[in-house]
């Protein structure tokens, strides 16, 4: 159940005005009780990590085109899409690693890579949305 | 509320919703395999809104 902390996450990132939300969530995400209920299933971990992972693209995306994204905030915005992505890369292939029937083993600095960039994306979202219309 | 953020905030409660009714669901290799190109995709799209590079410098050093 503790995975759905990461869509928490997602969801306080999506509040306007309220990025204090999304830290407090995302600090739990973080926290060791978060990262071991990601450990205990890291297959639908992943599928939810990328989930929540392609949904808070959409909708940066989705600002940029409306030109609530300007060209700076773009450039610090881009490199965390591409941390999370390659974290996720990573993850893919533990995933893809492990021999059928076996747990896998995800390395613990992969889901805490994805869970801040996600605490970081849903940050940037908050500040975007609220307080500059 | 925006249209944006109702429309963001409509998808996650489905997926939420998805996620609790699969409760023990497992997602096959192939589902994680669409589920990885989908994300490459949705970067690959963000990267198509990049500002153009700067010109080089006229006349050169």
């Amino acid at each position: 159940m503790k995975r759905f902390l990461v869509y928490v996450c997602f969801l306080a990132g999506l509040l306007p005005a309220h990025p204090v939300v999304a830290v407090g969530a995302a600090a739990t995400v973080l926290s060791a009780p978060g990262c071991a209920a990601w450990r205990a299933n890291p297959g639908l971990a992943y599928y939810d990590a990328n989930t929540a992972f392609i949904e808070a693209v959409k909708v940066l995306t989705a600002l940029r085109q409306a030109a609530k994204i300007d060209d700076i905030s773009y450039g610090k915005v881009s490199p965390i899409i591409h941390a999370v992505d390659a974290a996720l890369d990573e993850w893919w292939t533990a995933l893809k690693a492990t021999p059928e029937g076996e747990t896998p083993s995800v390395p613990r600095t992969v889901t805490k890579a994805v869970t801040r960039g996600l605490l970081e994306l849903a940050v940037w979202q908050a500040k975007f949305q609220g307080g500059r219309d | 509320m925006d249209p944006l953020t109702i429309g963001a905030l409509g998808s996650l409660v489905l997926s939420i919703v998805d996620r609790l009714v699969k409760q023990g669901w497992v997602p096959t290799p192939e589902e994680k395999a669409q589920i990885t190109a989908l994300r490459k995709a949705v970067v690959a799209e963000w990267d198509s809104l990049a500002p153009p590079p700067p010109p080089p410098p006229a006349g050169g050093a």
